[in-house]
This record gives C-alpha cells, sequence and structure tokens, in this order.
C-alpha cells in the first residue's frame, strides 16, 4: 500500500480532474443546448415569414389586385443577439434563411414549397411608399412582404414602408 | 479504512450523482425542444396544404395536358409540370380544378394512364426523402343505398356517421329497357327529402332490382344538405368495369370469354344533364367497337370531348343477344400517399373543398422521414 500522503495526492488530484470534467461537460452542454434553443427559435421565425410568404402568394393567385402589401412584426433579438432574414435557393426551391453570425452560425430554415413561376425579387418593387430590401434584419421597422403579379409571373421579396 | 479506497468511494458517488442528474435534465430539455419540433412540422403541413389547395399550379391547366403521362420517367413529367396545385385557375379559394384532382387518382381498378407519381409531387414541393404526405379527398356526405323491387330507399349520413334529416335527394335512375325488340336506355328521376332518421325511399316505374341483376342498372343520388352538396353514384352487379381519364375511357373486361361490343357512342351524364360523347378514332371499323380482342381483355378509347363536370360516363355492351349497361363514374374518394403513415410526430390537417360544385373533405399527412 502507498503512504497515505500519496493516496491523499492521487485522491485529490481525482477529484479535481472529475471536477474538470464535469465543469467542461457541462459548458459544453449549455453551450450545445442554448444553440439548439436558438436554432429552434430562429427555425420557427423561418417558419412564421414562410407561411407568410405562401398565404401572400396564394392571396395574390385569387385576387384581383396585383399587388399585395403585409406588415410583418418579428422579435428584435433572440438571446440578445440579432440576427438576419434572407432567401436563398437550394435545388430549385427558395428557402428562408434566419441567421446569428456571433461566435458560431446558427441557421433556422423554412422551405417554399413552389417551383417556378415564383420568383423572388431583391429590387425594389416600384411600389409608391416601399424601398425593397435584400433581407431583413433584426430591428427592422415597418417591415413587409410585397407580393405583386405581372403575367403569369408572381414576384416577391422584403421592404420597408419609407 | 484505507485513504485512498475513500477517494475512490467518493469519486464513485460524485460520478453517480451527476450522471443521474443529467440523464434526468437532458430528456426533461429534450422534450421541449421535439414540442418545438412539433410545432414547426406543423407550421410546413400548414404552408404545403394552403399551397396546394390555394394555388393553380404551373402550367395553370395542368390537368389538361395530356402529355404528362404514364410513358414518361419522373424527370420528364417534371419538365412539363412546373409547378404543383390543385386549385382551379381564376376561382374562388378552395376550389379545386377536377382534372387535376383526377391525375392523383389510380384505385378505380383500371390504371389511370394520366396519374402522376407522388414522388414527382415530392419534388415539386421540395420535400422529397424529408417529409411524407398523404392525401385523401372524400364526399362531405356519406351516401348508402338499398334496392328491393322498384323501390330504393337511401340513407344520408356525415362521415360520423349522423343521420341528417331533411336532405334533398335527387335520383336519377337509369337503366336497359326493351322496346319493341330493340334495347334502348331508360331513365327516371325521382325527388324526395329524408326523414328524421336521415332516410327516404323512392318508388320507380321499373323493377330495378331484377334490372340491376341482368342488364344492369345504375343510380346517381345527388343530396343537397343546407349546401353542402355530395354525388354518389351506384351501379348494380357489373362485371365490365369502365374508368375515364381525362379524355379516354377504358372498358374492361372482369369475367368469362366471347366478344364484348360497344353498342354506341357513350352518354356523358354531367347531372342534371345527358350529353352524347363522341368516340374519336382514326379507324371506325369493326375492331374499333370490339372490347376485348384477342388477348387483350380491355380497350382505351379517345373521345372528342368530356365536359368537366361530367359525374359518370354510361355506356352500352353487347354480348351475344344480351345489352348490358356499364357505368364510368369520375372517381369520388382520392388515396394519394408517398406511402403508409410513418414516423413518430405526424400533422393531420382537414378542410372543406368544392369541385364541381360539390363538397369534399381533404385530408393532409405530413410526417418526418427521419426524426
Amino acid at each position: 500500500m502507498p503512504s497515505p500522503i500519496v493516496s491523499h495526492l492521487i485522491g485529490t488530484t481525482m477529484l479535481l480532474v472529475i471536477m474538470l470534467v464535469i465543469s467542461y461537460y457541462f459548458t459544453n452542454f449549455g453551450t450545445i443546448m442554448g444553440v439548439r434553443a436558438v436554432e429552434k427559435e430562429l427555425n420557427e421565425i423561418a417558419e412564421y415569414i414562410a407561411s407568410n410568404i405562401i398565404d401572400m402568394i396564394s392571396l395574390t393567385n385569387a385576387s384581383l389586385s396585383d399587388t399585395l402589401l403585409l406588415e410583418i412584426d418579428f422579435p428584435y433579438e433572440i438571446n440578445g443577439y440579432g440576427y438576419s432574414i434572407n432567401i436563398t435557393k437550394e435545388s430549385n426551391h427558395y428557402i428562408v434563411i434566419t441567421r446569428i453570425e456571433h461566435i458560431s452560425i446558427v441557421e433556422g430554415k423554412a422551405i417554399l414549397p413552389f417551383s417556378s413561376q415564383i420568383i423572388y425579387s431583391s429590387l425594389n418593387p416600384g411600389i409608391n411608399g416601399i424601398e425593397g430590401k435584400n433581407g431583413l434584419y433584426s430591428g427592422t421597422r415597418k417591415a413587409l412582404i410585397w407580393c405583386k403579379k405581372v403575367g403569369t409571373e408572381i414576384y416577391f421579396g422584403f421592404g420597408v414602408r419609407k | 479504512m484505507h485513504v485512498l479506497y475513500e477517494y475512490l468511494f467518493v469519486c464513485l458517488i460524485a460520478f453517480l450523482i451527476i450522471n443521474t442528474s443529467v440523464s434526468t435534465i437532458l430528456p426533461l430539455i429534450d422534450i421541449h425542444l421535439s414540442q418545438t419540433e412539433e410545432y414547426q412540422l406543423e407550421k410546413l403541413a400548414e404552408r404545403i396544404f394552403d399551397k396546394i389547395l390555394l394555388t393553380p399550379g404551373y402550367p395553370y391547366n395542368w390537368g389538361e395536358d395530356i402529355r404528362i403521362n404514364q410513358t414518361l420517367t419522373e424527370d420528364e413529367m417534371l419538365q412539363y409540370l412546373k409547378d404543383f396545385g390543385l386549385a382551379k385557375a381564376g376561382a374562388s379559394p378552395y376550389v379545386l380544378d377536377p382534372n387535376k384532382v383526377i391525375r392523383l387518382e389510380n384505385g378505380s381498378g383500371i390504371d389511370n394512364l394520366y396519374y402522376i407519381p407522388p414522388k414527382v409531387i415530392s419534388k415539386l414541393l421540395g420535400i422529397e426523402g424529408k417529409y411524407g404526405f398523404q392525401l385523401t379527398i372524400i364526399p362531405a356526405l356519406n351516401i348508402t343505398i338499398e334496392v328491393s323491387g322498384n323501390t330504393l330507399t337511401v340513407g344520408v349520413y356525415s362521415q360520423e356517421k349522423v343521420p341528417l334529416p331533411a336532405s334533398e335527394v335527387t335520383v336519377y335512375a337509369i337503366w336497359v329497357e326493351n322496346k319493341g325488340g330493340k334495347d334502348v336506355l331508360n331513365n327516371e328521376t325521382k325527388t324526395a327529402k329524408t326523414d328524421w332518421n336521415g332516410k327516404c325511399t323512392l318508388s320507380f316505374s321499373a323493377n330495378l332490382e331484377s334490372k340491376g341483376n341482368k342488364e344492369g342498372a345504375s343510380f346517381i343520388i345527388y343530396v343537397d344538405f343546407y349546401g353542402i352538396r355530395t354525388v354518389y353514384i351506384s351501379s348494380l352487379s357489373q362485371t365490365i368495369l369502365a374508368s375515364i381519364s381525362e379524355k379516354y375511357l377504358a372498358i374492361e373486361y372482369l369475367e368469362g370469354t366471347g366478344a364484348l361490343h360497344l353498342e354506341s357512342d357513350p352518354l356523358l351524364v354531367a347531372f342534371p344533364n345527358i350529353f352524347y360523347g363522341e368516340i374519336i378514332n382514326e379507324t371506325k371499323g369493326e375492331s374499333t367497337w370490339v372490347i376485348n380482342k384477342g388477348s387483350k381483355s380491355y380497350k382505351v378509347y379517345g373521345l372528342s370531348s368530356i365536359d368537366p363536370y361530367t359525374n359518370y360516363i354510361a355506356l352500352i355492351v353487347k354480348k351475344g343477344n344480351n345489352n348490358f349497361l356499364v357505368i364510368a363514374p369520375r372517381p369520388s374518394i382520392v388515396y394519394y400517399a408517398t406511402g403508409p403513415i410513418a414516423g413518430v410526430h405526424r400533422v393531420k390537417l382537414t378542410k372543406v373543398v368544392t369541385i364541381n360544385d360539390l363538397t369534399y373533405f381533404i385530408e393532409f399527412y405530413l410526417w418526418r422521414m427521419a426524426e
């Protein structure tokens, strides 16, 4: 058997190692869970934006009016971080992407289930009192989604009321 | 006890406490996150369902495009069908195009030549491989019939089997009758209102029960329950099947041998109107009118046009000296799915839609292929 001093030394070291491992594990666990929770919130915002876009497109299809506007409200921060809302194209489908770029990039996504004749435009829609935006940022005031029917095509995009 | 064992014991206890608390906390957090995921699946389902019901797809009249058919591969179909939606172009919300709905039907006995596989639709909706879906279209009212002699008893119920009193029932009966040595199609229309039990009885001039057992008899039953309208088509004892796909009529003989002859151009019944349909064929010779020639038990006929409101097509088919009435109904129930419903979380949405001025329930299920 080793002497009591050596035993104390080994025991204390083991306890310290365990404490360190635990604190490292919990920090990582907390970070991962935090990221997952933020990701869910970003997903939820992306879903909200995507649902509004689909509603707008459905209404534009059925409406006699060529232009429709919908003001949207979304949280101005998630866990203290600002985020961006954009639309990209992935394998022939548009996707709403909400993104926080901080220590790591956290994203939320929502698919727009249409394939053609419905086109995202980052340009100015040419609607009085509306300024077109290529994406939105949290905290943007008077943000809106616009939809415009031109012939057989429907254009949509983001904008702000001037 | 030696001090080393004490330390080891302390470490073990600490490890157990931490392990237990982590395994307790983890599912609690995970439940919250998976609930959020479930909610997000519901949002996605709502979005896809709205897209299907409220947009016409592209081309707007893709339901009439016969270039999209079973001879094409899935990728080739996507060259013609660019976007999926069942709404009737230019119509009110939740009014569906019957020519589009019929493209989803493939279960009426004979293969639908213009059926579009669910995989193509999944691709168009951008959910292929990630989500599965099922779309079911059923009439809003559940109708039952009982034929006895020259009377017909009609029962009108909700889909939950609740009797619907005061429903206005109109029955259009059609049967083959021999007049002056010649078989002709005869018809009669009767109306009634259902009683407290959701039933009504109508009497006809002919014994439809015996007609049904021999030459064939059919009923088209139109029910209006305070604006909720359903048409129910019933044919008695048929061994000759017929189905309609767009402008094409397929006829198949299920039992027995012997040549079957199509006796005349078909009757198109768009209740309450009846039109004569014209069969367009390159050759109008005898072979055109023989349904089951050689090894083939069926034949497909092209018609000049079919009114989109057509409820069914009636034909007279001759075998030997006997004439038979054959009914080709447009499908009233559509079941369309990427596969059997799966997944731990699934979302079900229901809406009421109108097709051909009739009321239908449409159910939509969405689930994740991988959780």
